[in-house]
């Protein structure tokens, strides 16, 4: 053995990061299929993982970007406004009877699947079925669906099992039931058996198909040419999956990056909004960053400590100092947009000495433990911040994150549980059932620490019947009253991307962040 | 030799078999809970609960380690819970990029230790200037060298690429080893640009190991050639180079290919924090989301499949410990 050999490897190395710096292959914004400004190619971040892009199993987010671009259901929420209203995407017309078990779809004329398959209301029927079958996390949206009729190839008519007043909501939901080629689901049925089609191939009608998958490196869209609507902007999507929100920066500054959707907090977005080279956006939302109490704390689970510490938070200064641009500070209880605000206020007001007190009294020599999911920025904020605010005050306070995979099972240890937790949750759909019902009942999903005021639960069941805004205004008073929850703020969704991306204020999402109608973008002349 | 080898890779299966027993005990009572991630954070209770009998989630734990091994034994890792893909896939687009960045690492290791050990022995004060900045260098965390380098060759320099393995998409070539791969199909093109995207992340994970090495090296070497069978070798005749070649390097091998040996498992926990930065989609970055979000199939499978290498590593090091210094086979 010599040393020489390896000296030589040495200087092979070194000779082959000059000649690297000498080639300019990788600089930045000179890839081979990076596109140039005003190119027909889009490349949009993914930050980390996404869930598999199967319609009836998509529950997470980002995905959607995939799925709402190759799939369409028949509703939808018109996109670029605040304030939620419905439109006809594969119906043209819909109404329902008076107790809000029957209703009726008229469809549209001259769609195709990607696959070639006519879209007629047998794809209604089948993919419904689908959707039951695969049993995953949205499936509920279509478990109340005790018959689909189909009169005519253009029309259907959905009955319920029981009234439901939020059953359009939920057809336009972004999460909502998608149209898929009866064709393709003959083909390839719902199977337990590892990798889905699905997972990686699609069969809607939307303006975008899936291009090549390569899972957790990239993923692309191209554009349907026999789409019925309206061409898309771009000829093709690309998303490379980018694991470091530092490294979405860098590529975002150097132009390898045409667009990043939400993932910013607040710091990242402020820091975007410095650049002069890119457009930043934050749009509304109904993403709601909530603080949740636990009833079984040994420290907040009296009713009297309990209201007497949530009065004494100033939620409006908490929401701008933690999450500054993303957010904006709200007084309703109910997400921004769901209810009128005049019957969504919450009823416990800000006591500026309460926390003062608390520390001499009932909290003195315990401690708040304050749980949030290590995924959400939002919660890490307004943990850090809150803890310090209760620790300025004299009481003994600590932020503490855990893991998504261990969050909710550490919510569900009663007593030995955090004493409060910050959850930035969105509803399903712009209805107050899908926010009431999941955040404030045990059985929802969402409550977290599975509290509980009767009372409300049943005001929450009747209103979504016949959708008795009164009702929602009462469950909404008692909650509040409660302490056991207290929406913080109404998150933006933030959206930065190049300065020739046009589009994107007509593109966003009113309920959910994170998600464009990514057809609308078109390079900007 | 053939004995002592057989005997290291058969306390391998041992090593492997307590392994496995801890990985699982540590993913059923690390108090994660997959099912959340997998459905989804509005999932409601009732489909939440349904998803975890349907996992056997809530099976006791004999029979869920009883299922667990019977699955391994018959190589079927399980779904990953965390990207709804069966792990033996993910595993199968992953592991060759971390065996492309874990070559490179060790390669880049070696040929730093070398050659700064040469320059690691240089007397006066020079020398003592080489020693402080490796010794500084060495101490530097590998997100940190990461960090500076993607400063420095990305933003400043703009020579080298700061994401992914490639930027014309996955190779066509067996290997799944991009670099390799596109020797392999003729592509030069496709293979430059994968070094270009490899010499980064490498270079970051190697450097500490690399002065490591260089430190036991040159230790090794400054003793063996000042000792009393050198200057023997040296009075019966030998050159210089002959005794550096046939007793300094051969004695001074010994501490450094041990050091190798140990940086080796340092060198893999770096790998994790490495893919991370650099978006390379090994099996690193799967770890770090898969015990995020509490995938206990990937979790154990990474953790064993890691063990197994450092294991193995760490066996061929003691194999070629035996086969340089009789005294290890006897001992």
């Amino acid at each position: 053995m010599s040393l020489r050999p390896l000296a030589l490897s040495a200087s092979a190395v070194a000779l082959l990061t000059a000649l690297t710096a000498c080639s300019g292959g990788a600089t930045p914004g000179a890839d081979a299929d990076t596109p140039s400004s005003g190119s027909a190619t889009l490349k949009v971040a993914f930050l980390g993982g996404i869930s598999t892009p199967d319609p009836d199993t998509a529950y997470d987010g980002p995905e959607l970007n995939l799925v709402n671009s190759a799939y369409e259901g028949l509703l939808a929420y018109k996109p670029g406004q605040a304030d939620p209203e419905l439109e006809g995407v594969l119906a043209t017309d819909w109404s329902a009877n008076d107790d809000n078990t029957v209703f009726t779809f008229t469809l549209r004329d001259g769609v195709t699947f990607h696959d070639g398959t006519p879209f007629t209301s047998a794809a209604v029927a089948a993919s419904f079925q689908r959707r039951t079958d695969v049993g995953e996390g949205p499936s509920y949206m279509v478990a109340g669906v005790k018959k689909v009729a189909t009169p005519s190839d253009d029309e259907v008519v959905i009955t319920l099992k029981y009234p439901n007043s939020s059953f359009l909501a939920l057809l336009a939901s972004p999460f909502g039931p998608k149209m898929i080629s009866p064709t393709a689901l003959k083909e390839h049925p719902v199977s337990d058996q590892g990798t889905d089609w699905f997972d990686s191939h699609d069969a809607g009608t939307g303006p975008y198909t899936y291009g090549d998958f390569h899972e957790g490196v990239s993923y692309e869209l191209d554009a349907y040419d026999d789409y019925w609507g309206t061409k898309p902007g771009y000829s093709e999507i690309d998303f490379p999956v980018v694991a470091d929100m530092s490294t979405v920066q860098l590529q975002m500054k150097s132009g390898d990056l045409d667009a990043v959707i939400g993932y910013a907090d607040d710091t990242t977005y402020d820091d975007f909004t410095q650049d002069s080279d890119l457009a930043t956006y934050a749009f509304s939302s109904m993403q709601t960053p909530t603080m949740f109490v636990n009833p079984q704390s040994a420290a907040l689970g009296d009713d009297a400590t309990r209201k007497a510490f949530v009065s004494g938070i100033d939620f409006a200064d908490l929401a701008t100092s933690s999450l500054g641009s993303t957010a904006e500070p709200t007084t309703e209880v109910f997400p921004k947009n769901l209810l009128p605000s005049d019957v969504d206020q919450q009823v416990i007001q800000y006591d500026s000495g309460a926390l003062a007190s608390l520390a001499d009294g009932a909290l003195s020599g315990k401690t708040i433990t304050i749980g949030y999911p290590a995924s959400s920025p939002s919660g890490k904020s307004l943990s850090d911040h809150l803890a310090a605010t209760l620790n300025g005050a004299g009481i003994d306070a600590k932020s503490v994150s855990f893991g998504s995979g261990t969050y909710y099972s550490a919510l569900a240890k009663g007593a030995d549980a955090p004493d409060i937790t910050f959850f930035s949750g969105f509803p399903d759909t712009a209805h107050p059932d899908s926010w009431g019902y999941v955040f404030y009942t045990p059985d929802g999903g969402l409550d977290l620490f599975g509290a509980e005021v009767p009372e409300a639960t049943k005001l929450l069941g009747e209103a979504v019947e016949d959708d008795d805004i009164a009702k929602y205004g009462q469950a909404a008073e008692l909650v509040s009253e409660s302490a056991y929850w207290y929406s913080v703020a109404t998150s933006l969704g933030t959206v930065v991307t190049q300065k020739d991306v046009g589009g994107v204020e007509d593109s966003w999402n009113p309920v959910i962040t994170g998600v464009l109608d990514l057809d609308l973008l078109h390079p900007e002349s | 030799m053939l004995r002592f080898a057989v005997r290291r890779l058969g306390s391998l299966v041992l090593v492997l078999l307590c392994l496995s027993i801890l990985v699982f005990v540590l993913s059923r009572y690390g108090g994660g809970d997959p099912v959340r991630s997998y459905l989804g954070n509005n999932a409601s209770a009732s489909a939440v609960a349904a998803m975890r009998e349907k996992l056997g989630l809530d099976d006791p734990m004999p029979v869920q380690f009883w299922d667990y091994v019977s699955r391994l034994l018959h190589g079927d890792l399980g779904m990953s819970l965390s990207t709804r893909r069966p792990v033996r896939a993910e595993l199968a687009d992953r592991l060759p990029a971390t065996l492309e960045l874990a070559i490179a690492t060790l390669l880049f290791s070696v040929v730093i230790g070398v050659v700064l050990a040469r320059v690691y022995a240089l007397p006066g004060c020079f020398g003592g200037i080489v020693r402080f900045t490796l010794l500084g260098a060495a101490s530097a965390p590998a997100f940190l060298v990461a960090t500076a380098g993607v400063l420095i060759f990305f933003v400043q320099l703009g020579w080298l690429p700061v994401s992914g393995r490639t930027s014309y998409g996955p190779s066509e070539g067996l290997s799944g080893i991009y670099v390799l791969d596109g020797l392999l199909t003729g592509n030069l093109a496709y293979s430059w640009d994968a070094l270009q995207h490899l010499l980064l992340p490498a270079f970051a994970a190697s450097l500490g190991p690399g002065v490591a090495l260089a430190r036991v090296l040159a230790d090794g070497l400054s003793t063996s050639i000042g000792s009393a069978y050198a200057r023997t070798a040296r009075s019966l005749g030998e050159s210089e180079r002959s005794v550096l070649r046939r007793h300094g390097l051969r004695n001074a091998a010994s501490p450094a290919l041990s050091m190798l040996g140990v940086q080796f498992g340092m060198m893999l926990s770096s790998l994790v924090v490495v893919e991370q930065i650099f978006s390379w989609n090994g099996l690193g970055q799967y770890l770090v989301m898969a015990i995020d979000r509490a995938d206990t199939n990937a979790v154990a499978t990474i953790s064993l499949l890691l063990g197994a290498f450092y294991v193995v590593i760490n066996a061929l090091v003691d194999i070629a410990l035996a086969a340089i210094d009789p005294r290890v086979r006897l001992s």
